[in-house]
């Protein structure tokens, strides 16, 4: 009796697991089709489109391909690929960031996408942010990325950086808030800078020089201006655009070697150096004390800090808007990163990518979901996230990205930042080594104002010098 | 007896037998995943392998140890764990006066209050962490927000490179004490009652018993958590790992653990497999040293049994 109850508990255990089994995945449309597996990774809305992409591709794709697609944690997501990819059981298709292509190339672990691109119909190169395609280029063997070097990836997004502002703080302390085109009928000639200091007009159009930015903040900053409601005028982590902006960089290709350059002060015409530049970001929350110092920003973030009305104008990228979107109870707008008065717009971008697996078996495959995905039908759907810029320039162009019934109403700004922004330091070589000899120092004791800029230059020029030799072996 | 000496020729080849097969499954275990990954770090830690790849790897000899002995990022990560680990002297002070208190017969509900302090050890070090990243919030966190009832502005705990480490310090005290406290606890009720009675009638007082008595009867304990904490201080890694990515301000929070898999993970291409693996060595020896070190000196101050 009783053997004859276990005997019937099993036969409903393995009958159940087999129900399950058989409800699970319905894969008739899979049947007798070429199998490939797409890994990514997302916030759940996100997920939830790259689903219905995926679904609609196995449904209507001629080339008898079936996707299956798996979400990955976004956590640790590098490091677990680069150890599956180094194995024999990767996914054919799969993310790659910017930051992160030149490692995989050097790992071998991507495969050269250049011949399949240039042999596609659906792919057109000169319909994608050609600051997106560039950097998925990268020439291991000079370790080198130009324009004629291997592609490996193609880009899925693109996310520019700009100034988020409080308007109603605008409003609060007397400013006029304007967004005109320099070439608007309409524009009158107080309105012709990014930020008119005499008149207190803002033209969210225009970058505003560093003055401008500058005297902006302080009638935000409470230590300056008591009747500000905000703490602070001005908050940005990133030294990319006033180093930039005057043609200095972080590192410099001299004598093919690598060269820690962001302490040169040689000065070029009305420009100041690389240095000068360097010190005046870092003067922000040291000196002027118009931005928040990273220890008082909190490590709950910057996006907190700014939806919470403790700081007037913060420079983030695309990826934010939905969070500003959904947190800031307060009218909200964006405006293009500031520049140097003698000197160009700068700034960094993000972007994340698709790469195709050196060792997969269907290649080609995978390429051709890469296309859909890549290519402009993808890319409208993506494009509705709104997390960021579609890589079709005349796709972001269009009401599907700029989504003129949300905020922020001046999303051209995105667009127009997308044509110049470059990757971050983070993507200059195959890995952060030689950043995290001094970046932290310089986003702690620097930026909290414990350490001098002279000290910084001092204690880590020759270290990252060092550290720079290695990428030469 | 002709019967038990008979039992015992049956029986003892079976039970050696099937001690055999039931041992040679770990054993196998260890041999595939311990072992032989023990040996093949040893073979890296001399050569520059391709990424995760061994096959083209290139013998580089002693490089990758002098190369982790000479970069200033490793020095600062032996300074950071040390510092970590002064945790231990303080987390050991206190358990040991925590479970004092608590062996106290006086004293009610001590069941409660040891499963309170032993809480955190079984807790997940993610959520402990995640938990201790909010409390020290330089904005939002509870430990700033009682300080301001008392007009101190608190720093951000984890932000800046001078608060880091105490911060951590704290968290740290606060995760190992319960462990502490059971241990010490059951120690101290195996200290024979008659020792005090005998040292009361001597006309000793509370401290002199608890030095000349509980302290010698209770050293055995000690010493474990000594050496065991040691050890695993060395090893302190996760929960850096969550409170300080990238290092933490200033590297304030790089371990040599987090140096290590910065070294064979985050930075493969300028460091790689065979540093990490001369780090994980180098790592091993101060521990073995350590430990050594620890026992040497136990000799002039823990009771034999």
């Amino acid at each position: 009796m009783r053997s004859g109850k276990k005997i019937a508990i099993i036969a409903v255990l393995i009958l159940s697991i087999l129900f399950l089994y058989a409800c699970g995945d319905d894969d008739s449309i899979a049947k007798g089709k070429t199998q490939i597996n797409f890994w990514g990774w997302g916030d759940q809305s996100e997920v939830a489109v790259f689903r219905q992409l995926v679904d609609y591709y196995n449904a209507t794709n001629t080339d008898n391909i079936y996707v299956n697609y798996t979400q990955k944690p976004a956590s640790g997501y590098e490091t677990s690929m680069e150890q599956i990819l180094s194995g024999s059981r990767g996914p054919d298709i799969f993310y790659v960031g910017d930051g992160s292509l030149k490692k995989w190339v050097e790992l071998d672990l991507l495969y050269d996408i250049t011949d399949l691109v240039a042999e596609s119909e659906i792919i057109d190169l000169g319909e994608i942010w050609p600051t997106a395609v560039q950097r998925y280029r990268y020439d291991k063997t000079t370790r080198t990325s130009t324009p004629s070097s291997p592609l490996y990836a193609l880009p899925k997004d693109i996310g520019p950086t700009v100034i988020y502002y409080n308007a109603d703080a605008f409003r609060d302390v007397g400013v006029t808030i304007v967004s005109k085109d320099p070439d608007d009928p309409t524009v009158t000639e107080n309105e012709m800078r990014g930020y008119n200091i005499e008149e207190k007009i803002f033209n969210n159009r225009i970058p505003m020089t560093w003055e401008e930015a500058e005297a902006l903040a302080k009638l935000l900053t409470k230590s300056y201006n008591p009747a500000s409601p905000t703490d602070y005028g001005y908050y940005t982590e990133w030294w990319f655009n006033y180093v930039w902006s005057i043609g200095g960089d972080v590192i410099a290709y001299d004598d093919g070697k690598w060269r820690f350059s962001l302490g040169d002060d040689r000065a070029d015409g009305n420009l100041p150096s690389t240095r000068e530049a360097f010190e005046y970001f870092v003067s922000l929350s040291t000196k002027l004390n118009i931005s928040p110092k990273p220890n008082t920003i909190s490590t709950v973030g910057k996006t907190n800090y700014f939806t919470s009305g403790k700081v007037a104008m913060m420079v983030d990228g695309r990826w934010s808007t939905v969070t500003i979107r959904k947190d800031a109870q307060f009218d909200w707008d964006v405006a293009p990163l500031p520049k140097h008065k003698d000197g160009v717009p700068a700034g960094h971008s993000g972007s994340m990518g698709f790469a195709i697996w050196k060792h997969s078996r269907r290649a080609r495959e995978a390429f051709k979901f890469m296309e859909f995905m890549a290519g402009p039908a993808g890319q409208a759907e993506q494009a509705k996230t709104g997390f960021n810029i579609p890589n079709q320039i005349s796709l972001a162009q269009s009401d599907v990205f700029l989504q003129p019934d949300q905020k922020p109403k001046n999303a051209q700004v995105f667009v127009d930042a997308a044509y110049y922004q470059t990757p971050g330091d983070w993507a200059y070589l195959p890995d952060s080594a030689w950043i995290s000899v001094w970046a932290p120092t310089l986003n702690g004791a620097v930026l909290n104002g414990q350490m001098s800029v002279d000290e910084f230059f001092a204690t880590f020029t020759d270290q990252t010098n060092e550290m720079l030799k290695r990428y030469a072996q | 007896m002709a019967s038990d000496l008979n039992y015992k020729k049956t029986t003892k080849p079976k039970y050696s037998k099937l001690g055999f097969f039931m041992a040679i499954i770990p054993l196998t275990g260890f041999a595939i995943f311990g072992l032989l990954p023990l040996l093949l770090s040893v073979v890296v830690s001399f050569f520059k392998p391709v990424g995760y790849r061994f096959p083209g790897m290139s013998f580089v000899g002693w490089d990758n140890y002098a190369r982790v002995l000479r970069d200033p990022l490793f020095l600062k990560s032996i300074g950071n764990t040390l510092y970590a680990m002064l945790s231990i002297p303080v987390t050991l002070v206190l358990s040991l006066l925590i479970a004092t208190i608590l062996s106290n017969p006086k004293i009610k509900g001590k069941a409660i209050f040891r499963t309170i302090f032993f809480i955190p050890h079984v807790s997940s070090i993610v959520a402990v962490s995640l938990m201790w990243k909010w409390i020290l919030d330089g904005e939002y966190g509870i430990v700033n927000h009682l300080l301001s009832f008392l007009g101190v502005k608190g720093p951000d705990w984890l932000g800046d490179s001078r608060t880091f480490m105490p911060a951590m310090i704290v968290m740290g005290v606060w995760g190992s004490l319960g462990f502490y406290v059971i241990l010490f606890s059951a120690a101290l009720t195996n200290v024979d009652p008659q020792l005090y009675e005998a040292a009361e009638i001597d006309g000793a007082g509370p401290f002199t018993k608890f030095v000349k008595i509980t302290m010698p009867a209770i050293s055995p304990v000690t010493f474990y958590l000594l050496v065991m904490s040691v050890i695993w201080g060395l090893q302190d890694f996760a929960r850096f790992q969550i409170m300080a990515p990238g290092g933490g301000p200033d590297n304030a929070g790089l371990t040599m653990v987090y140096y290590l898999y910065n070294a064979g993970f985050t930075n493969i291409i300028t460091y790689g497999m065979g540093i990490a693996a001369a780090v994980s060595w180098i790592l091993t020896f101060v521990i073995a040293g350590v430990t050594a070190l620890n026992f040497w000196g136990s000799r002039k101050w823990v009771a034999k049994s």
